[in-house]
């Protein structure tokens, strides 16, 4: 998972999937951090058990910034309808030039 | 072959299997973005079994994975906790409002894969199947025109017979696509990639024909059956300009030489009933009619050859032994027995051992539990349930499957039973006090053993769609029409009230 906290940031990044698994770690790690960012550049799938874990800590006003999410990501948000549930320009932190 | 994984409900192990399956489905032909998507749908039906199937407890399950040349199937089997998602269906309102993601996963397995099947087993608990079918090139999107054919109008025609190799695939889906348009059943023959693959992986073996100029006339190959030691003759075709030269019976010749040399203990035909002239090629290399299986494959037309009939197809197991049977001993239920005497009488069974009906095991004797396996044939609607020990609950399992597949539209449903073992005949009663009725003797079928087949139609046949051709297959097709009440020239109109019956 390879955590990384600098002050109220926490970053995380899953060496594989974001899973049921990378989720428990990030709950885990997550303590007091009122920011978390998780660069998603290893993973090559996100599953429900994430989408649900990134929906429950925005809810609970944790700013949550991802980083090279997986195409399949945005499609699992579609499928599930939850496009709007988020605020993606917001939550997908691109790469500086 | 199938490859069976048994795993703890840990979370550890999502990440794995879903490695595991991404890598198998790649290796069966899946593209790259099928196979993620069947991983991904892998991983959120071991997530939920991890997290809800076994509740405070440690549990195992299985995962099996199944492929063949047109679609990989990942069955999930765990005996958790009683569950049906079709009561659970996701809400994106409610995900939103309540927090509740109920669903969620099995929406998103739903969306990822070309198939999803729930099996609710009873005592034997539940079944996820989840299915990708591969995509292959069609050889008319490959190669959309063809040369002529230049011995097309000659009589003196020299052709060579020769053992199929690879790289023959591609002239193999040519003449089938030239020969039945679109029209053969057996779909992977129009993909070289497929064909190709088949024979890499020594699933089949074969014969192709060529005439002077090199092209490819006439093929057929025996294809291995993947849980016994006897192949299908299967996939013949001649192309039509070299017809009546006897070239199906040359390479059916070849065939069986072939098998001989990779010691299969026999070889069998799916010879559909559209037609006869399968069936009368089989019995001229004597082979026997075994069984007559009602809609095996779903309605195809045979192009220039017959008349255009659009019901799913018949078809009759004809049999040949390679090996000799010696001594058989078989549990005939009382209501088939003389069928079954005859069928091995006619399969030269020197002596067939029948142990009196006092050694049978009585219905109250069967085991509590059922345990088979439910082989779908999603490409062709039907299923075949192979029963290893039949319980009291074998009646429940069936009709459950058939419940939960009910979005496949199955045309007929199967149970083979092993005929050596003592609670066949009452598990034959069991299933034929309800729809099923007989289909014949799978000679050798699974683990080299004798199976009584029986078959319970979903759809109503015409009669007179079925043309039979030996004696044998005659007389089973009139026992079984007489068992399903179908009487020839009155079921040009489907009847709703017919034994199981729905139209098609």
């Amino acid at each position: 998972m390879d955590p990384e906290r600098h002050g109220d940031t926490l970053t995380v990044r899953p060496r594989r999937d974001f899973n049921l698994m990378a989720v428990r770690h990030l709950k885990h790690h997550l303590g007091d951090a009122t920011r978390v960012r998780i660069d998603l550049a290893r993973a090559q799938l996100v599953d429900t058990e994430a989408v649900m874990a990134l929906f429950r800590l925005q809810k609970r006003g944790v700013d949550v910034r991802l980083l090279e999410p997986p195409p399949i990501f945005f499609e699992l948000l579609k499928v599930l309808e939850l496009e709007s549930a988020f605020d993606l320009e917001r939550l997908v932190e691109r790469e500086q030039p | 072959m199938d490859q069976t994984l048994r795993l703890p409900n840990h979370a550890q192990i999502i990440g794995p299997t879903t490695d595991y399956a991404y890598k198998w489905a790649l290796n069966v032909g899946l593209s790259d973005e099928k196979a993620l998507r069947l991983a991904l749908a892998v991983d959120e039906l071991v997530t939920d079994v991890v997290r809800f199937a076994f509740p405070g407890e440690d549990g195992t399950f299985e995962m099996t994975f199944r492929a063949d040349l047109s679609t990989a199937e990942v069955i999930i089997h765990e005996r958790g906790e009683p569950f049906d998602p079709l009561r659970h269906p996701y809400d994106p309102a409610r995900a939103v409002e309540e927090d509740n993601f109920e669903g969620a996963g099995f929406a998103v397995v739903d969306h990822c894969v070309d198939d999803f099947a729930f099996l609710n087993r009873g005592r034997e608990g539940k079944e996820f199947r989840i299915v990708q079918h591969i995509e292959s090139e069609h050889i008319a999107d490959l190669h959309p025109t063809e040369q002529p054919d230049p011995d097309a109008d000659r009589e003196d025609v020299a052709y060579t017979f020769s053992p199929v190799r690879p790289r023959d695939a591609e002239d193999i889906a040519k003449l089938i696509y030239r020969t039945y348009g679109y029209t053969y059943v057996r779909e992977d023959l129009y993909y070289p990639e497929r064909i190709e693959r088949a024979l890499k992986q020594g699933e089949k073996f074969g014969v192709v024909v060529r005439s002077n100029s090199g092209r490819a006339v006439g093929y057929f190959a025996v294809l291995q059956s993947q849980d016994s030691d006897i192949g299908e003759v299967g996939e013949a075709v001649v192309d039509v300009n070299h017809r009546r030269r006897g070239l199906m019976k040359r390479m059916l010749r070849s065939l069986i030489d072939l098998a001989n040399e990779r010691d299969l203990s026999g070889v069998y035909g799916e010879a559909v009933t559209v037609h006869n002239i399968s069936q009368r090629v089989n019995h001229h290399f004597g082979m026997m009619s075994t069984a007559l299986l009602l809609g095996l494959f779903p309605p195809q037309r045979f192009r220039s050859l017959f008349d255009e009939r659009t019901q799913p197809i018949t078809v009759v197991i004809d049999f040949r032994p390679l090996v000799p049977y010696e001594s058989v001993t078989a549990y005939l239920p009382a209501r088939y027995a003389d069928l079954l005497r005859r069928i091995y009488a006619a399969l030269d069974v020197d002596s067939l051992q029948v142990p009196p009906a006092s050694s049978a095991t009585p219905r109250d004797g069967l085991a509590d539990t059922t345990e088979m396996d439910a082989r779908i044939r999603y490409n062709f609607n039907h299923v075949v349930f192979v029963v290893e020990t039949a319980g009291q609950d074998l009646l429940e399992q069936v009709h459950q499957a058939l419940d939960d597949l009910e979005a496949e539209n199955m045309t007929t449903a199967y149970v083979d039973l092993p005929l050596d073992d003592p609670d066949t005949p009452a598990a034959t009663d069991l299933l034929c006090e309800y729809d099923f009725v007989f289909a014949g003797l799978m000679p050798r079928f699974h683990e080299e053993r004798d199976y009584l087949r029986l078959q319970s139609p979903l759809v109503q046949l015409d009669p007179d769609g079925i043309e039979v051709y030996s004696d044998l297959a005659a007389d089973l097709k009139s026992h079984i029409l007489s068992e399903l009440s179908w009487t020839p020239n009155d079921t040009e109109t489907p009847s709703p009230s017919a034994r199981g019956a729905t139209s098609i």
